[in-house]
């Protein structure tokens, strides 16, 4: 199964700006389940509908797939936690949904993606500036930055792993410490010394 | 209680790890078209989980919308008002510089923002305070280079080398990045001490407000106030040794370069010397190994090694021989 260009385009316009929502909104119903699993569910359902031309509010729609993706993954496990249904059930698609936010979304879309740029690292930047500013070719930037042409490439890939990982917190909003990942981050780097 | 909360949480590492093994093919897409049997082996993948098609899909939505960032180029041309050349600070004196740059239009500018920006030095024996367009204050110490990148979405600076203190004002649709080494912290408010000398390892001390420190290794390090970390080669030096927290009397000590002095805390003449040796003044050196090696506590002037030497042969009763090309500590 591919992605069409188009359907990505969809996705990184008007799809992902909510997610951060989504997320939020998954984290206090569903406390148990794993939102960034659902979330991929979601994403999976969202590139596999035949046709989108009829979804006006994408912000409800990402919503109600969130929903019935986390609904899913419930039923799958072989022991489900009985309050981890009701959580489900009283996970209700937020008022806020119905509300139309695409011509917000579309006002601070280039915002949004600079400042996400220009937290990347250094170097990583430099690369994923050359190539998505200046339009080169990973080929032409390894010339370029007398960098090989598999270090260009896994710089490339640790911006679009990082940009996901923006697009997840909701680059609006820094700090960005409520994050999921960084509860993970900070177990990994502290190792337990008691100042985590 | 969950009883599934195991499953779950085995299960979390895992979202992750997909999501960079597809970020992984949607750079190699990025690079060239996939070859048969690479295009096989990507169906195989996202046809596994759907998971991995979500993330494959979300890879793919970044890596062609951030092509967008392309019409970042048309914003207008970013002018960065020079700043007026600063003269030779007294110790006491701090100037406050202003520095003015010109804010650009909502366009954003990643690409007009690398390269534009405003670099500060301090030569030696210098400390200055300059004033950020932002109402944000940057003191130098001696031996120092910042550069100053700011635009309306994201402030930066970066440490080339040296020490600065950054008192950060408050902002909260723009977030404050300090770069320095192979970290990068963001803040949004907050008093920050970082250092980057040549062979030490990169010194940060939060003295109020908190930030979040991304190492190169992506490693994220959230400090708190008035606590102090140092990561050498954009790893944190030994596992066991995370953020500590600063013990009270030492943020005064540490902020003594602002008055133009050199404060010591049970230091070794060694490491007295290597300070001194960033400011004006004659070396320091020792007639023997073991002097080196005494320790020292004390409020000093950073641009007079010599009334340090005689303060010091006093105390620890050796011999200074003080010239204008050395100063010489050795047992009296």
């Amino acid at each position: 199964m591919g992605v069409s260009d188009e359907r990505a385009l969809w996705l990184a316009g008007k799809v992902m700006p909510h997610e951060p929502a989504v997320r939020a909104w998954l984290r206090r119903g569903a406390a148990s389940a794993d939102v960034d699993d659902i979330i991929q569910d979601a994403y999976a359902r969202l590139v596999t509908v035949p046709d989108i031309s009829g979804i006006t509010n994408v912000r409800a729609y990402f919503f109600r797939t969130a929903r019935s993706a986390a609904i899913d993954r419930l039923r799958r496990q072989s022991v489900v936690a009985i309050d981890a249904v009701a959580d489900i059930d009283r996970l209700q698609v937020p008022l806020d949904a119905v509300t139309p936010e695409d011509e917000v979304v579309g006002r601070n879309e280039l915002r949004l993606l600079a400042q996400m740029i220009a937290t990347l690292p250094e170097k990583t930047r430099r690369i994923f500036v050359l190539s998505r500013i200046s339009g080169l070719s990973q080929k032409e930037i390894a010339r370029q930055t007398a960098t090989p042409e598999s270090t260009v490439e896994k710089h490339i890939a640790k911006a679009f792993h990082l940009l996901m990982a923006a697009y997840a917190d909701g680059g609006y909003d820094v700090p960005r410490a409520s994050r999921v990942r960084d509860a993970r981050n900070r177990r990994r780097v502290h190792g337990g010394d008691g100042h985590g | 209680m969950h009883v599934t909360g195991e499953g779950f949480m085995a299960e979390t590492g895992t979202a992750e790890a997909i999501d960079r093994q597809a970020a992984v093919w949607a750079a190699r897409l990025d690079r060239a078209p996939l070859t048969e049997a690479e295009q096989q082996a990507l169906d195989s993948w996202t046809a596994d989980d759907p998971r991995h098609l979500g993330a494959y899909a979300k890879a793919r939505a970044v890596a062609l919308h951030s092509k967008r960032a392309a019409g970042l180029t048309a914003a207008p041309q970013v002018t960065v008002a020079s700043q007026n050349e600063a003269p030779r600070m007294s110790r006491r004196a701090l100037l406050a510089a202003s520095i003015g740059v010109v804010s650009l239009g909502s366009a954003g500018l990643a690409a007009a923002y690398l390269r534009k920006f405003q670099r500060i030095d301090t030569a030696r024996g210098e400390t200055r305070s300059v004033t950020l367009d932002d109402g944000s204050v940057i003191s130098l110490n001696t031996l120092s280079r910042i550069e100053v990148r700011f635009n309306q979405d994201v402030r930066e600076v970066v440490l080339k080398f040296g020490e600065v203190l950054i008192d950060v004002a408050t902002r909260r649709d723009r977030p404050f990045l300090i770069r320095a080494a192979n970290a990068t912290m963001t803040t949004q408010s907050g008093i920050f001490l970082v250092k980057r000398l040549d062979a030490s390892p990169l010194q940060v001390t939060t003295l109020k407000g908190a930030l979040q420190l991304v190492s190169d290794q992506d490693q994220v390090i959230p400090l708190s106030a008035n606590q102090t970390l140092a990561l050498g080669d954009g790893r944190i030096v030994s596992p066991s040794a995370g953020p500590t927290f600063l013990e009270a009397d030492r943020a005064a000590s540490l902020l003594a370069w602002r008055d133009g002095k050199l404060a010591f805390h049970d230091d070794t003449l060694n490491a007295a010397a290597i300070q001194f040796s960033r400011f004006r003044g004659a070396p320091i050196q020792f007639g023997g190994g073991e002097v080196g090696r005494l320790r020292i506590t004390g409020l000093f002037e950073a641009n007079d090694p010599a009334a340090f030497a005689r303060a010091v042969a006093h105390s620890l009763n050796l011999r200074a021989e003080i010239s204008s090309k050395r100063i010489l500590l050795s047992q009296a």
